[in-house]
């Protein structure tokens, strides 16, 4: 699209009404949960582990088999979304799956306390004779990239990087869903204009942004009365897989509906961000592997490549697990203390 | 691609995780007892704090107290062959004195508290604590002493001023530790024999909060608070300090003291 005067005002206003969109959101995301975790403590109010362990049994018993039961609806849910191809049903299911790392915004000695009870979906990963929350801990890996380097210079950017993954994850969101209504207002089968330009799923990508920010506010946590936090690296690592999955399938529609221009389209823009290509090489590797091919196409084949990233990812982030690293309280308190700055936790 | 391809991918994927997550659920033997002992038998042995008397230039110091004052043990647990299930109890004894112990039963990495209060008539005494912490047959025991000197605790109605003070910002700036302003708290005079700075023990159900301050005049007139969560903590996790309390001066998080008061 040739930028002619007018549109160029156009874009620099729904940049602003972006920008707009993405402050009152980010504001959402962190004031809401406690909003609502001030509400729901009234319903599910907060009971001491160890002073009232029968009480904490009591509501287990009959929070358990809750957990497992919406933990299979919405594994229900994704599946059938992914094979039929109704794509509504997968998001649906992929996003209650991520919502209860809202849970963690809520300071409580019973995880299940105010917003906690969220993570009542939670409880199939979260055992203490095995905790499987951890073992999709490869996520913080460019967490860690980012970090380090300035921890090692005595700046800590923990906190200021989980604000910037939720606010650039909403203005990428925001800046895809207005360019998609602009470009089906003017009737377009194909948007690839503005944002389109540089990622085909601009709403995926920015979710996906937008969620590992929260997922690392939710890793970064303090736990009051020396618990540990597991944080939520594999409920945001499935999601993503999912979500990636979904835009596979949004892809093969589109390849069916609008084929030469939408192939045409595939070639100039990346799929969700431009890497390089040794970086996407290897990152397709497995699924050439197991399906001779360079995409699924089918629901079956998206099926398999779900589970075959899944169980590849589970396994590297498994190193995490074995190794039982990061030491000491996990993710709240890693790199640990930077001296003049207080901690998330001070002193445990 | 056939179901049978698929169901094969899917297999193998579930037959990776499964054995995951069975490693980590099961990890190896390592920690299991040793040689067919029993768990519940298995070797430990207990640490107290403070330790009293301490040797200073070859003369054992003993700590003080007065009479009707709680002074607060903190006992721990070390396992020496392997990590055990079972917990040790805790008990105690302390001729002289009244003993209460909460949290008796307690694992590695929790702390138990032996609260002993000296009965006036062991004005110029010293009372001797024997704490044994007991699992099946195996026991260990620990002995501290204190003096008990002649004093009363004159010290309570100030130091519930200044924790109201904090407690009330606690609440409000800090709504993570679950202090409000309804939280109960029992408090005890400590270390009777300092005059410029002035102690003072309190305990709500989750947390023990010392409190100190410099008796002087403004702008010297400083309160600290340091907070020890109760059962699971050997020492403070948070200390806060209000820089001058006759000019009204808003708490600040400080740098936490890396030993609990006695």
């Amino acid at each position: 699209m040739e930028l002619t005067r007018s549109k160029t005002g156009m874009l620099a206003g729904i940049s602003v009404l972006a920008v707009v969109f993405t402050v009152a959101l980010t504001f959402a995301t962190l004031q809401l949960p406690v909003i609502l975790g001030a509400w729901l403590s009234k319903y599910f109010p907060d009971i001491h582990p160890i002073m009232e362990p029968e009480r904490v049994a009591e509501f287990m018993a009959v929070a358990r088999p809750i957990g497992y039961a919406c933990l299979a609806v919405i594994a229900i849910l994704i599946v059938a979304g992914i094979v039929t191809g109704k794509r509504k049903l997968s998001i649906l299911g992929s996003f209650a799956f991520f919502l209860p790392t809202f849970g963690y915004f809520f300071a409580s000695m019973f995880f299940l306390a105010g917003l906690g009870i969220l993570r009542v979906l939670f409880i199939p990963f979260w055992d203490p004779s095995v905790n499987l929350m951890n073992f999709g801990d490869i996520s913080y890996l460019p967490y860690m990239a980012l970090v380090y380097p300035f921890w090692l210079g005595g700046v800590d950017i923990r906190e200021a990087l989980a604000w910037i993954a939720i606010g650039v994850g909403l203005f990428i969101f925001v800046l895809g869903t207005i360019t998609w209504f602009y470009g089906k207002a003017q009737k377009r089968k194909t948007v690839d204009f503005w944002i389109y330009r540089y990622t085909r799923h601009p709403q995926y990508l920015g979710f996906i942004i937008w969620s590992y920010g929260v997922t690392l506010f939710a890793a970064q946590q303090p736990v009051p009365m020396g618990g540990s936090n597991p944080g939520a690296s594999l409920p945001w690592l499935l999601t993503s897989l999912v979500i990636i999955c979904i835009a596979l399938t949004e892809e093969n529609e589109m390849r069916k509906e609008d084929n030469e221009a939408y192939l045409q389209y595939m070639v100039r823009a990346p799929f969700m961000f431009r890497i390089p290509k040794f970086v996407s090489a290897v990152a397709t590797l497995p699924t050439k592997l197991v399906l001779k091919k360079n995409r699924p196409e089918t629901g079956k084949e998206l099926v398999a490549t779900f589970a075959v990233y899944a169980t590849l990812l589970v396994l590297l982030s498994s190193l995490f697990v074995f190794l039982d690293w990061p030491p000491g309280i996990g993710w709240s308190d890693w790199p640990g203390f930077i001296p003049g700055i207080p901690g998330p936790i001070m002193n445990l | 691609m056939s179901n049978k391809r698929l169901a094969a991918i899917l297999g193998g994927c579930i037959a990776v995780i499964v054995a995951l997550v069975a490693v980590a659920a099961f990890p190896p033997a390592s920690g299991e007892p040793a040689d067919g002992e029993p768990d519940g038998n298995s070797a430990f042995h207990i640490d107290v704090l403070p330790e009293t008397p301490q040797e200073i230039d070859g003369v054992d110091v003993y700590k003080l107290s007065i009479a009707g004052q709680h002074f607060v043990f903190l006992v721990t647990i070390n396992d020496e062959a392997q990590e055990s299930e079972l917990p040790v109890t805790i008990s105690a004894e302390a001729p002289g004195a009244e003993v209460v112990i909460h949290y008796e039963d307690i694992l590695e990495g929790e702390v138990a508290e032996v609260v002993v209060m000296p009965a006036p008539a062991s004005i110029g005494t010293r009372i001797e604590v024997t704490i044994t912490g007991t699992r099946g047959t195996v026991t260990d025991e620990k002995i501290v002493s204190f003096e008990v000197a002649e004093g009363e605790d004159d010290r309570q109605e100030y130091a519930e001023m200044l924790l109201g003070r904090f407690v009330s910002w606690l609440a409000a700036n800090h709504p993570e530790l679950g202090i409000t302003v309804d939280t109960e708290w029992d408090g005890t005079m400590v270390s009777p024999v300092w005059l410029v700075v002035s102690h003072y023990l309190f305990f709500s159900e989750e947390w023990e909060l010392h409190i100190e301050w410099h008796i002087m005049i403004l702008p010297d007139d400083w309160a600290r608070i340091d907070l020890r969560h109760r059962l699971d903590e050997l020492e403070p996790s948070y200390a806060f300090e209000i820089s001058s309390v006759d000019a009204t001066s808003e708490p600040v998080a400080i740098e936490v003291p890396e030993t609990v008061w006695r």
